[in-house]
């Protein structure tokens, strides 16, 4: 198993807060009187110039790291609304072909029985000039019942 | 059947400026002899009056309630706009189809996108292809790829609905077995009538020993006319009062004809006339050239009716070695290998050079025009083939269910 990499904004997180440093010396003997020397030294600028600085950006580092936050969480949304997207388009483009493929069946199918319509309509037509000519002929060997008498 | 048959015939007619209004004028005198024809062209075709005085006329739409009149259909289709309103008539009434063309691509393209009806392009692609051609007519929208003119014929629908299919060539027929259509295929050569013919040639003011080449027709990027000026121009090295003589309309053609001859420095030896007005000022510019110049690159499978011309006019023809032009016998003709200069250079030169060759293959060519492409005999072919179709379907035919 491997372990995942570190996430960068919780290494961020960690370096947030920035910390004051202790004084330390290694003289031998007198190390700690200087120590003490350079802290009370120290103690009258930190307090009243650079606290104050290191407290703002404090806060600003704050509001940095939830503002990167909120942004990392609002693209891992993105993100994963893009993955169901993705496959949603997928699912679409698979429908959308075999949408297509029906219609071109049903645009298939639209020809042949047009052309079966086609084909009727001709015996139709050859049908009924079949009959017109055995009517002209029975008209030409049978004259009509009374009609003589009518004429006459 | 003992009655004559009732024709509706549709097809652009005269003065429509097109190959298959002339076909038909021919073509009609000898089929009427035989037959009842009712015309129907476009709602807003002109019909000349020596047509509308002869026949019956009427707009396409008329057709859907006269219908019942007529034994069969006959659409006359071509790769123009000049087919459209007969093509919706197919969709709905279909009969017999003579194919002009093989491919119908420039047709479909111009009844589709160029109407903003770019969804009907899509589904005649898919109706041809599969989903596949949907995707390439997605890519032709999207600028991705030129439209597949030569790939895709586009003519499935079409056969799909004809009763029967009358073509000009066996290279058409092939293809079209190949294809499986479901109905009867036949060929019929293209009918050409021979015209009185009177040569231009003094009009020109070229030396009385200057050999003509000539090119006809509506001036396409497919004519393949560069090609020919450029073997032209090497001609005149040889045989300098040669002269090239091009008749037709280049402006629509998209070629810059003007530009082209002068970059090829012969503008001095070449004279192009434009649109002429009818057939009869065009048979006698074919009648003015010694050699006409007759190239289609690629083809579609259509017939030449300039090519036939310059056959009944008795010239020396060089064509194209394919498609339809390659079913044309050698001694009538010479045949080159498609887009092949040299081969089109050395056929220019032997035609140029040889005063005898050309008049013995001009001589033969009217001959086999005549007798192969007599309308008369066309149009017994058309009667023949109609009579078969209605015979395969008469009630009483072992494929009629009965």
């Amino acid at each position: 198993m491997t372990t995942p990499p570190p996430d960068p904004l919780d290494q961020l997180r960690a370096m947030v807060t920035l910390q004051e440093q202790g004084f330390r010396s290694q003289v031998p003997l007198i190390g700690p009187l200087i120590a003490r020397f350079r802290e009370l030294w120290n103690g009258v600028a930190t307090k009243w110039y650079v606290r104050p600085l290191i407290q703002q950006q404090n806060a600003i580092n704050q509001q940095q790291v939830a503002l990167l936050s909120a942004q990392v969480a609002g693209l891992r949304d993105v993100v994963s609304r893009l993955a169901v997207d993705e496959a949603r388009l997928h699912h679409q483009a698979v429908r959308q072909q075999d949408h297509d493929e029906w219609l071109i069946d049903l645009d298939h199918e639209q020809v042949s029985l047009t052309r079966s319509q086609a084909e009727f309509a001709v015996r139709l037509i050859q049908v009924e000039r079949l009959l017109l000519e055995i009517e002209q002929r029975l008209a030409r060997l049978e004259p009509i019942p009374g009609a003589d008498s009518e004429g006459s | 059947m003992s009655q004559r048959l009732r024709i509706a015939y549709f097809s652009p007619l005269p003065p429509a400026r097109t190959g298959i209004a002339d076909y038909s004028r021919e073509l009609l005198p000898c089929l009427a002899r035989l037959t009842d024809i009712t015309l129907f062209v476009d709602e807003s075709a002109d019909v000349s009056e020596a047509i509308s005085g002869e026949f019956p006329v009427h707009r396409t739409h008329a057709y859907a309630r006269m219908r019942w009149g007529f034994d069969i259909a006959l659409y006359q289709m071509g790769n123009s706009s000049y087919h459209g309103a007969m093509y919706d008539a197919l969709r709905h009434y279909p009969g017999l189809t003579v194919l002009h063309d093989y491919g119908l691509h420039h047709f479909i393209s111009d009844q589709t996108i160029a109407q903003n009806r770019f969804a009907a392009y899509v589904r005649e692609m898919g109706y041809a292809l599969g989903p596949a051609g949907i995707e390439l007519a997605c890519q032709v929208r999207d600028g991705q790829r030129q439209l597949p003119f030569f790939e895709a014929p586009l003519n499935d629908r079409l056969l799909q609905l004809s009763l029967g299919v009358l073509v000009h060539s066996d290279y058409v027929r092939q293809q079209l077995l190949a294809q499986k259509v479901p109905c009867p295929v036949e060929i019929v050569a293209a009918p050409i009538a021979s015209y009185p013919a009177v040569s231009r040639r003094a009009q020109l003011d070229w030396p009385a020993d200057a050999v003509i080449f000539g090119s006809f027709g509506q001036v396409w990027r497919e004519k393949q006319i560069e090609a020919a000026l450029r073997a032209f121009a090497r001609v005149r090295e040889v045989a300098p009062q040669a002269r090239y003589l091009i008749v037709g309309d280049w402006a629509a053609g998209g070629c810059d004809l003007p530009a082209l001859i002068a970059e090829s420095g012969i503008a001095d030896f070449v004279y192009c006339t434009g649109q002429v007005p009818d057939l009869a000022d065009f048979v006698s510019w074919i009648a003015t050239a010694d050699v006409v110049v007759n190239l289609r690159a690629p083809t579609v499978g259509e017939t030449s009716a300039t090519a036939l011309r310059a056959l009944v006019g008795s010239r020396s023809l060089i064509v194209y070695d394919h498609g339809w032009y390659a079913e044309l016998p050698d001694e009538i003709c010479l045949k080159v290998a498609p887009l092949d200069d040299e081969a089109l250079l050395a056929a220019m030169l032997k035609l140029g050079t040889d005063a005898a060759l050309r008049n013995t293959m001009g001589q033969r060519g009217r001959e086999y025009a005549t007798q192969v492409h007599a309308p008369q005999r066309a149009a017994q072919v058309y009667v023949d083939f109609i009579q078969r179709i209605l015979a395969n379907l008469s009630p009483g035919h072992p494929d009629v269910p009965s």
